[in-house]
């Protein structure tokens, strides 16, 4: 998977209805209330419990993994009043004062690649992947610490109290310049004190895919091909305890999706091309499997957060499992069999639940009534490359990238070219809109009034009123490169190409669209 | 207000003296100009150097003169103070290093040293001296005329003086011209175009790349600004303006299509994205706006200072020239051969557009801001009639801006300049217009310009000015030195000759040979 493609997808903030894979602490959907998981191990459906590699592999459709990655590196990190922008051809961060528009620049280590503020808006903190170190910044002060990590590193997560931040290798993530030398372990995670600046490396598992924490931020898991590493960040230092999660230590089958119940009691790891799911009770440390259909190709917690969907593309089923009891017997829903649905999206009123592929090339998507279970099938212009929900569940967005579908018209308007279909869920109108470029990112006001999107190397932010289902077009100075919204209000910034740096805010409410450049020089301003 | 013409005159004095001490059976040339008609004007009358003697004479309009003691140093520049009532001399005295020898011609060359030094005059008295290194040769003056600040303006085109072995090309020295006390500061490469806070407290400095705030309390740095963080790009500002409010800089860099906004409370730097790169900024503090215009682009930007929006107004031709009177602009093109002339209503943003005969050479406004006047240049024509008439020849364009009228004038000869005033508060505006080759000066009512009212003149003028309160001076075309004073509201003149008739016979001892300043 290219980074290119992977850029449109993820780390939107208001991808909130639990599509986003590996992202389950940071999704708004896992904030509800999750009942009691504390389900026995191995109840009475438990199925063949068969972690067979080369046998699950004969689960394979033939399509390919879906594609609902939405890593946003270098997405600018925001607090109730500044805006954090990383720039990593300066090696700096600049903050910005949203109020004021006050701008500052501090220095930080080499080729800053993730910037992230604590819960409490009191720090932030980047990862430098070109000088291996991390650094924890003041959000008031701009005094910054520096907190050298384990080298070969290129993503950073943290936990969703602040407290710890988790550097490792993404291997999601376009490699960075690795600056080590001599000995590269794949096998390590760091894990860094935010308050004390205190850096616990870890071994973990060979090529961590990703790191989720618990919402209380009492445990993290960090899923491998073949471990579950299950780390206690309550202790003085991080334990480790690692948990086999296949048979097979040698071949063992990609692990793709890992959830983490909120109150870090399972964990559920889907595999491709299997027909069951790993679960691993993490306080008795007990390992098992649930039966999932045939090659399930996606996992999400519904926005309520008491049930998970799994989507079993090969035999055209969606899993539900109830979070209370994973074990339990699981409702089983058939998708129609004339078309290919190997991903899901809730509404985040759990209403809804929009089913697609990215992998078939169909230009259709379907939309599953939660409350009747019935499943209905709506054409699109084009193939889906990847499907969002306003906040409120009013209206799906659904990018489509240049492809086309089979026996697609070449003297059809959308033919080779990007668009986006706005779809008002409450009657599944479309509103299919041309795109010059290709969607790099969108973002949503928090109360579902607008949204937002940015392409590449178009000069422009499209707002998109979810009222009306009518875009507008926003003239920047040059091309856009990160798009965000401020938290509890309707203003958006898009971050530029601009070599002192550059930053737009747009406020659709009042058409205003102020523009500050060149703060990388406040760097280098003595007073 | 003054109008330097002449930098020099280059004279042949063929002087008969009746001295007994007289070479050459009675007879002397001095093949060098006795005194600079550049003269300057303040409120107690009109200094003028004189070069040959070394010397500095005050001209007054009562018909006295009498000489400043520099106490030995010759003038070499003169600078007024905003209010008049001081002058600044830049001054130079030469010493030998042998401390017993008393002529320069006595002194070995190599021996041979100049000094710099900066004297304060006020009311024909050196009040007080500074060092200030020779090279500078621009004064800038902080609000209320108490500090100033010398720097190299390299684009006066003057020689630079190396005294010591070394310069500095970084260096600004402060001025308080209260205690004479002198502070060097080093702002950066060719530092110039010095903006003074409305206070007086602060200071702006633009130099090569950077931007420098200096406190003026104590003349230090308070904040310096990069305005780039490559040391291989070399920015240079061409232009800047302070906010009314004194919160902001805006800076034009030569060549770019944007405008540095410098907060200089927060301590930040924006870029303002433009649409070509600036001609000309100025600053209207009634109207709260920065207007920006454009050597090639046929656009006004008028730049509000709460959000540093920008709003264009759209032009026949392009305009590289600002004028602001309270709420008002004022536009013109003296680089090319525009013949528009536009009235920006600032607060409504009301375009108004004039036509003048002749491209312009210069404009100015009056002080109340009633009017602006301008000098026309002849420009090449294949009309024939009258339209080639005038297009052959100097006029003054005369833009009544309450009345949106423009007359443009024809003027028999190239001007040598031209002076405005307003005697009375309230009363008439009033144009002096000197005309090239004549001896008369022409005094033009700017509410009926085309009747001007004829002053005969003792002989051929090559310099016009204001003085402080209202009446002018011209200089004129005389060996020993003669300046007619006038007063336009009776349009007496009042001639003074023979000012530059001073030491012309001395002796090249050395004044400050054996201490003493």
């Amino acid at each position: 998977m290219s980074p290119r493609t992977l850029l449109p997808l993820l780390g939107l903030p208001l991808l909130a209805s639990a599509c986003s894979e590996y992202d389950l602490a940071d999704e708004g959907a896992w904030y509800g209330d999750t009942g009691d998981y504390g389900g026995a191990a191995g109840g009475d459906w438990e199925a063949d419990a068969d972690t067979d590699a080369d046998a699950d592999a004969d689960y394979d459709d033939g399509y390919g993994s879906e594609d609902e990655d939405s890593y946003l590196a270098l997405a600018p990190a925001t607090t109730d009043v500044f805006v954090f922008v990383a720039n990593p051809a300066r090696n700096t961060v600049t903050r910005i004062n949203v109020p004021t528009l006050e701008v500052i620049t501090t220095e930080v280590g080499v080729d800053p690649a993730v910037v992230i503020t604590t819960e409490d808006y009191g720090t932030a903190v980047t990862f430098n992947a070109g000088s291996d170190d991390v650094s924890i910044i003041d959000a008031q002060s701009l005094e910054v610490q520096t907190v050298p990590v384990r080298e070969n590193f290129n993503q950073m997560k943290m936990s969703p109290d602040g407290r710890w931040v988790a550097v490792f290798h993404d291997p999601r993530v376009d490699d960075v310049d690795s600056s080590g030398g001599g000995a590269q372990s794949f096998n390590e995670v760091s894990f860094v004190e935010v308050a004390t600046g205190e850096h616990h490396p870890r071994v973990v598992g060979f090529n961590p895919r990703d790191i989720q924490f618990t919402e209380d931020g009492s445990l993290a898991v960090v899923v491998s091909d073949a471990y579950l590493a299950a780390v206690d960040l309550l202790t003085d230092e991080p334990v480790v305890e690692r948990i086999p999660i296949t048979d097979d230590l040698i071949d063992p089958p990609e692990a793709e999706e890992v959830l983490l119940v909120p109150d870090g009691s399972f964990a559920f790891i889907r595999q491709y091309g299997v027909t069951d799911l790993t679960v691993v009770d993490l306080a008795a440390r007990l390992v098992d499997q649930v039966a999932v259909g045939d090659n399930p190709t996606d996992l999400d917690v519904t926005p309520d957060g008491t049930q998970a969907v799994a989507v079993a593309r090969g035999s055209s089923e969606l899993w539900v499992y109830d979070l209370a009891d994973p074990y339990a017997q699981p409702l089983v829903i058939p998708t129609p069999e004339d078309y290919v649905f190997g991903s899901v999206i809730m509404s985040p009123d759990n209403s809804k639940g929009l089913l697609y592929s990215t992998a078939s090339g169909e230009a259709v998507y379907a939309a599953w009534d939660r409350e009747t279970d019935v499943i209905d099938v709506y054409g699109l212009v084009k193939p889906v490359d990847t499907v969002g929900v306003s906040p409120d569940g009013r209206v799906a967005l659904v990018f489509h990238d240049k492809s086309n579908a089979e026996g697609a018209d070449p003297e059809d308007d959308f033919y080779n070219r990007y668009a986006l279909t706005l779809v008002e869920l409450d009657d599944f109108f479309p509103n299919p809109l041309l795109l010059a470029g290709e969607p790099t990112a969108y973002a949503n006001t928090d109360d579902g009034e607008w949204g937002f999107f940015i392409m590449d190397g178009e000069p422009y932010v499209v707002a998109l009123d979810y009222d009306q289902l009518i875009d507008h077009e926003i003239t920047l100075k040059s091309d856009p490169v990160y798009l965000g919204v401020l938290p509890e209000g309707h203003t958006a910034y898009a971050s530029q190409e601009h070599d002192l740096g550059r930053i737009s805010f747009f406020d659709p409410d009042t058409g205003v669209v102020q523009t500050i450049t060149g703060f990388e020089l406040n760097s280098g301003i003595e007073y | 207000m003054r109008t330097p013409l002449l930098s020099g005159l280059g004279l042949l004095l063929a002087s008969c003296s009746p001295f007994d001490n007289l070479p050459d059976n009675g007879s002397h040339w001095i093949d060098a100009p006795l005194w600079d008609a550049e003269v300057t004007a303040a409120t107690d009358g009109v200094y003028v150097r004189l070069p040959y003697a070394g010397q500095l004479v005050r001209v007054r309009n009562d018909g006295r003169f009498d000489t400043v003691d520099l106490k030995g140093a010759e003038p070499t520049r003169l600078v007024p103070t905003p209010s008049g009532e001081k002058v600044l001399v830049f001054a130079r005295w030469q010493s030998c290093e042998d401390p017993e020898v008393a002529f320069a011609s006595d002194c070995d060359e190599d021996e041979l040293d100049w000094t710099s030094e900066l004297a304060v005059v006020a009311d024909g008295i050196r009040e007080a001296v500074t060092a200030v290194p020779a090279h500078l040769n621009q004064l800038d003056f902080a609000p209320g005329g108490d500090v100033a600040v010398a720097y190299l303006d390299y684009s006066l085109g003057q020689d630079i003086e190396i005294e010591n072995g070394v310069i500095d090309l970084t260096e600004v020295v402060f001025i308080d011209l209260v205690t004479g006390e002198t502070e060097a500061v080093s702002i950066g490469f060719s530092p110039s175009n010095i903006l003074f806070s409305d206070d007086g407290t602060t200071a702006v400095v633009m130099s090569r790349s950077k931007v420098v705030v200096v406190d003026l309390a104590d003349f230090t740095v308070a904040v310096e600004y990069p305005l780039t963080l490559d040391a291989d790009d070399e920015i240079d500002p061409s232009d800047a303006v302070l906010t009314p409010t004194g919160s902001h800089v805006l800076v034009a860099i030569d060549g770019r299509d944007e405008l540095y906004k410098l907060d200089l409370d927060n301590y930040s730097i924006d870029i303002l994205s433009m649409d070509d790169s600036p001609s000309d900024l100025a600053v209207s503090s009634e109207a709260d706006r920065t207007v920006v215009t454009y050597r090639s682009l046929t656009q006004v930007d008028l730049i509000e200072h709460d959000y540093y929006s920008t709003e264009s107004i759209d032009l026949d031709d392009p305009m590289n020239e600002i004028l602001v009177t309270g709420n008002q602009a004022v536009l013109y093109n003296s680089a090319t051969n525009y013949l528009d002339v536009y009235r920006i209503d600032l607060d409504t943003t009301e375009l108004i557009e004039y036509r003048v005969a002749n491209p312009l050479n210069s404009l100015e406004l009056t002080d109340d801001g009633l009017y602006a006047v301008g000098i026309m240049r002849p420009e090449s024509s294949y009309e024939g009639g009258l339209d080639g008439y005038q297009d052959d020849r100097y006029g003054l364009a005369v833009i009544g801006l309450e009345g949106d009228e423009a007359v443009s004038l024809v003027l028999e000869s190239r001007p040598v300049g031209v002076a405005l005033t307003q005697p009375e508060e309230g009363g008439a505006n009033y144009a002096l217009v000197l005309p090239e080759g004549g001896e008369e000066l022409l005094q033009i009512d700017l509410v009926d310009p085309s009747v001007p009212t004829i002053i005969e003149l003792p002989s051929s003028p090559v310099g016009i000015g204001a003085l402080p309160g209202g009446n002018f001076y011209i200089t004129h075309e005389a060996a020993l030195g003669q300046i007619t004073f006038v007063d336009p509201l009776t349009g007496e003149p009042t001639t003074v000759s023979g000012f530059a008739d001073v030491d012309l016979f001395g002796d090249d001892s050395l004044p400050r040979q054996g201490g003493g300043n």
